[in-house]
């Protein structure tokens, strides 16, 4: 792996938002395959929010509980992870955490867009297959009002017509998602297609 | 309490031990006149099943190191174990009136954790042998055995075990009833070391020190892992790694590189010497232990690549300290520079030791006890000829300078030159 698209590590704050145009498209995946390759393959201070009602990831990740900032968190193999995080808490963090962020979006809304506005890398999941198309179209339209430009798009399968379309049709960087076994166990062959992502 | 009913077996050579209820005796077996130890308990003795608890335990160990149970048996009173007597002379007999070198030192270190190490990968679970002091280790000429089971407990049943151990020998953790795993008998077999280090013609070795200090760590969680991983430093201590390193043992080596104070240049010298060593054909690898340096030189290097843990850039080779949700990568084999900062206790770890010296006025340097052994290699850097003159004679130790570099990124000649000159002349790994 070559080094030269790292030069996004020389920031002292990055923030790196994920949404899925639909349901299940692997959008906490991807948040914890960004947010462990950061920590783990490039040693840097990195904070996760789960902007969500209900926490998917306490029994994970929530062994070790700390406090900072008044805000309670948990650390979990380097990462800080801050759970069931509502829109205020989470722009609070964003202000205040010097380091990578990185927020996983449990669903995009007019409630939440503000916080994915604040993301310097915005990465949306989704698919173009006729069952899900709908879903991208719909996103799209919500996206226009708040922050149309600069999303990296997540395609589920190596599918080159799809690509084409979604930078026709949206002008949104396309890309393939990287199959990632376990986000908690990387591998150094899964850090190109992170890096590629992030930069 | 003698048992009855041996006598028309055994003849009593000696009674070792007595009380009401139990026995220990070195006993004659007339059939064929040898000599005995028999163990026996009263019945109604709380601990009667211990005999046969010792019994099993010892059944599925794979040592010669251990003695040989012979029979249980048992009479209408009393039940007893008769094993292999074990003759020789004990560890603490040993040393009363001999002071050992550090081969016999390490011969019998390595022999005591063999035969712990057996018991630690005995059929049907670990064995937490708790009861490791002198008088149990008995020397046989070039044999070290170790005797007396008696509270020895599977690992699987130690949390339920009474909290028996001897003062000063026993692990606190065992004497206190905490939870116990296998590193009770990593603290028994150190101060065993302890004990021979302090009746040695070595009492200064500041490696073995080290090595006892970690093996007794009172903290559990900084003692040394595993008997496996103690044996393993003792065979390299002894100058018999693995086999697995064996053939390229000239090229396994760690060479510490410490400051003496910060800001003295270790880092650079580590690296320019890593440099050197890959233009020179060898592979030689910088592994900074506690800083992320190498991360910090990949975010720098132009046209520097990643593979297998490793970065690559130019003649530099440097291991990257992934954190925990990265896959472990196999570490490479060669000559490693470990930059350890300005902290000395790291740097007793590897095997060789350059100490970094600066000759700034205001800095304060730190020199360690050891400076002097012929392992360590003193470099003087960025400071004048005259300080490096005192300095050497201060500590009566050849002093190198290193020279001035205007290079940032580069090893300049009279780099080159001089890390040459000190890896031949300290024979660091040529």
């Amino acid at each position: 792996m070559s080094t030269k698209n790292l030069k996004f590590t020389k920031q002292n704050k990055k923030i790196v938002g994920v949404i899925g145009a639909s349901p299940k498209m692997g959008v906490t995946h991807l948040s914890l395959s960004i947010a462990n390759f950061l920590c783990s393959a490039l040693k840097k201070k990195t904070l996760y929010i789960e902007l969500c009602d209900d926490s998917q990831l306490l029994a994970v990740v929530g062994d070790r509980q700390i406090n900072f900032d008044d805000h309670t968190g948990f650390l979990y193999k380097g990462v800080t992870y801050v759970l069931a995080c509502d829109v205020d808490e989470a722009m609070q963090l964003i202000d205040s955490w010097e380091g990578f962020i990185v927020v996983d979006f449990a669903s995009y809304s007019k409630t939440n867009s503000i916080v994915f506005q604040r993301c310097d890398t915005r990465i949306l999941i989704g698919s173009m297959t006729p069952w899900c198309q709908r879903n991208v179209y719909q996103i799209a339209t919500k996206l226009k009002g708040d922050c149309m430009e600069d999303i990296s798009y997540i395609n589920l399968k190596n599918d080159k017509s799809e690509r084409v379309l979604i930078k026709k049709e949206f002008k949104w960087n396309a890309f393939v998602r990287p199959i990632i076994d376990n986000p908690f166990r990387l591998k150094e062959s899964d850090f190109e297609p992170l890096i590629q992502i992030i930069k | 309490m003698i048992p009855d009913g041996i006598s028309d077996r055994y003849d009593i050579v000696q009674i070792l031990q007595e009380t009401a209820a139990t026995a220990v005796l070195i006993v004659n077996y007339k059939k064929i006149g040898a000599l005995r130890i028999l163990k026996a308990i009263h019945r109604a003795h709380p601990n009667a099943h211990s005999i046969l608890s010792e019994a099993h335990l010892l059944q599925g160990i794979k040592s010669s190191q251990i003695p040989t149970i012979i029979s249980v048996e048992d009479t209408d009173e009393m039940y007893y174990l008769v094993e292999e007597y074990v003759e020789g002379q004990s560890l603490r007999e040993y040393l009363l009136d001999t002071t050992i070198t550090k081969e016999t030192l390490l011969n019998i270190a390595i022999s005591l954790c063999n035969v712990i190490e057996a018991l630690h990968n005995a059929d049907g679970g670990p064995i937490l042998y708790r009861d490791m002091k002198p008088e149990h280790v008995i020397l046989q000429n070039d044999t070290v055995r170790l005797i007396d089971f008696g509270i020895a407990v599977r690992k699987s049943e130690a949390a339920k075990a009474r909290p028996l151990g001897t003062i000063n020998w026993a692990a606190p953790e065992q004497l206190k009833a905490g939870p116990l795993d296998e590193r009770c008998d990593v603290f028994g077999v150190g101060k065993i070391l302890e004990y021979m280090l302090n009746n040695s013609f070595e009492k200064d070795d500041y490696r073995l020190r080290k090595l006892v200090s970690q093996a007794t760590d009172e903290d559990i969680q900084n003692r040394i892992k595993s008997i496996t991983i103690l044996k393993n430093r003792l065979l390299e201590l002894q100058g018999k790694t693995n086999k697995k390193y064996a053939d390229k043992r000239d090229l396994c080596k760690k060479i510490a590189v410490v400051g003496t104070s910060h800001a003295v240049g270790a880092t650079r010298i580590a690296i320019n010497m890593c440099r050197f060593l890959n233009k020179k054909g060898t592979d030689a690898y910088y592994k900074d232990e506690k800083g992320n340096n190498v991360h910090n030189l990949m975010e720098n290097f132009d046209g520097a690549k990643i593979k297998d843990g490793i970065l690559y850039h130019d003649n530099f080779r440097g291991i990257l300290n992934y954190g925990e949700a990265v896959e472990t990568q196999k570490p490479p084999k060669g000559v490693y520079l470990i930059d350890c900062g300005v902290d000395m206790e790291a740097a007793l770890d590897c095997d060789k030791i350059i100490v970094i010296a600066g000759g700034a006025l205001w800095q304060k340097q730190c020199f360690p006890d050891w400076i002097g052994d012929k392992t360590v290699t003193l470099i003087g850097n960025m400071s004048g000829k005259l300080s490096m003159i005192k300095l050497a004679k201060s500590l009566k130790k050849k002093v190198y300078m290193y020279p001035h570099s205007t290079s940032i990124m580069g090893l300049s000649k009279e780099e080159e030159r001089i890390i040459q000159k000190i890896l031949q002349d300290e024979k660091l790994c040529y």
